[in-house]
């Protein structure tokens, strides 16, 4: 029934693209801190497995799927373990964006659309999580 | 009965039904262009009664009056061809057997001759505010659901209220004459691509080609779920009907199976084998038979086919979507989110 078993998506290795300039973007332009941007920077190989990407939520869609190959749906993670706790901000995590690519007969494929630091729970609520509030 | 006779409002078990009729004739045969749905809303108790609210939509988009207020919703399936005696008898039968408030729903259509029909995108908007145990929610949601144009009827559906008990999604179908249907066939334009259920069941082969056919239609129940959920869109177009067991797809026998040429249906299957496909038939059935969809289905008078709205509104409720707990993202969050792609993209 199927021409040719497609084990990438279950099990397999994805590969992974633009992760590498996006996380240096990251770094660039939001300074997470050094010990933070290390555990990212040690993550998202991980990527490489559909697993890691099994609480991924759909954070942007293309409106004609068909009209671009490279224009597919932005799906968003929280990168585990990433906390930075900030005084103002309350606690922040980092998002990690990418695209996936897996028509048969292509490599299938993790293209990286950004990192960015975002608002996990703010200071009100931190209080609240740790009895002080 | 005209379409602006005074109301003739009957109290019932707490429950106020409006009688409406359809303007003294039946609908031109199949347009359904001009279709106007008024909703005489049942209400709570400590909710001032003979408020209504409207829903009506127009050939572009025009949305119409709003809706005011709603408590809670109990499906109605609008039969075009049936009497205006027996839909309002249909009405309050269905409301009697109501144990809680619920709503009523009774048809009207425009006075105008609607032109041959073509279903066309349904929209609905509904806006509501909610009022329970003096906490008042107010929600703004937009509701679209396309249907394969081959399919007896279209569906539309009320979201689901944030806040409220037991909601049950508000579905109307609109169902189609036989006759109409060569019209509708011939308007692919207003028909997102979609793909059979034999290319996503060739798809779960491919990645997973122990999967039992127990299983995979288990699967294809939440493949079906998410896909609305997320894109509005269905992932195939074959209905999914609730059995003792979990549920079944007729797949189309003898026809090749190539997988979807969509990355957008594929990673909806990907992600649908990922958190579900090492489940065993037995939880899936369990998650299956739980589900608001599967429940209505048998209990539908009308056979036990899974609407696509409730499928869509079961995936999107605040447990699924929205959890603290969970590790993705909340509606807060993803709205941030979008955002900052939004903004990325302007740099």
């Amino acid at each position: 029934m199927v021409e040719q078993l497609d084990p990438y998506s279950t099990w397999g290795t994805w590969a992974l693209e633009r992760f590498e300039p996006e996380i240096q973007n990251w770094r660039t332009t939001e300074h997470p801190p050094a010990d933070v941007f290390a555990r990212v920077d040690q993550w998202w190989p991980r990527l490489e497995h559909p697993s890691e990407r099994a609480a991924a939520f759909l954070a942007e869609r293309v409106n004609d799927e068909e009209s671009a190959s490279d224009e597919t749906d932005i799906w968003g993670l929280w990168v585990p373990n990433s906390y930075i706790y900030d005084a103002r901000h309350g606690v922040q995590r980092v998002q990690c964006f990418f695209r996936l690519h897996e028509l048969v007969g292509k490599q299938p494929r993790v293209v990286c659309e950004a990192f960015h630091t975002a608002t996990w729970r703010s200071q009100t609520d931190a209080d609240l999580a740790d009895g002080m509030g | 009965m005209t379409f602006n006779e005074p109301r003739d409002g009957i109290q019932h078990s707490g429950i106020q039904v409006v009688k409406r009729s359809w303007n003294g004739r039946r609908p031109a045969s199949g347009a359904l262009q001009h279709l106007f749905m008024e909703m005489d809303l049942a209400f709570a108790p400590g909710v001032a009664a003979g408020e209504t609210s409207d829903v009506h939509r127009g050939v572009d988009g025009d949305l119409g009056r709003d809706y005011d207020r709603i408590i809670k919703s109990t499906g109605f399936e609008l039969d075009l061809a049936e009497s205006t005696a027996d839909t309002i008898g249909r009405i309050e039968r269905m409301v009697e057997q109501c144990s809680r408030p619920c709503t009523t729903v009774s048809p009207t259509v425009l006075p105008d001759e609607p032109d041959r029909g073509v279903v066309e995108d349904w929209l609905l908007r509904v806006r509501f505010a909610h009022y329970a145990a003096s906490v008042k929610t107010a929600v703004d949601e937009l509701s679209l659901i396309r249907q394969d144009p081959l399919a007896d009827s279209a569906t539309l559906s009320v979201q689901r209220i944030d806040g409220a008990e037991a909601i049950m999604p508000a579905t109307f179908a609109f169902r189609q004459k036989h006759e109409d249907l060569d019209a509708v066939e011939t308007v692919q334009r207003y028909v997102a691509p979609m793909t059979s259920v034999n290319s996503v069941i060739a798809a779960i082969a491919a990645r997973r080609p122990d999967m039992s056919d127990t299983k995979t239609q288990l699967l294809l129940f939440f493949c079906q779920g998410h896909h609305l959920a997320n894109f509005d869109d269905p992932l195939f177009t074959e209905p999914i009907y609730a059995t003792d067991r979990g549920v079944t797809v007729d797949d189309v026998p003898g026809k090749p199976a190539p997988t979807p040429d969509s990355e957008r249906a594929l990673t909806t299957i990907g992600h649908t084998l990922t958190r579900y496909g090492n489940l065993s038939p037995a939880d899936l059935r369990t998650l299956v038979q739980a589900s608001m969809p599967w429940q209505l289905a048998m209990k539908a008078t009308t056979g036990p086919r899974i609407e696509w709205a409730w499928l869509r509104d079961w995936f999107r409720r605040p447990e699924e979507t929205d959890d603290p707990d969970d590790e993705k993202f909340t509606k807060a969050e993803a709205v941030e989110a979008a955002a900052f792609l939004r903004s990325r993209r302007g740099r």
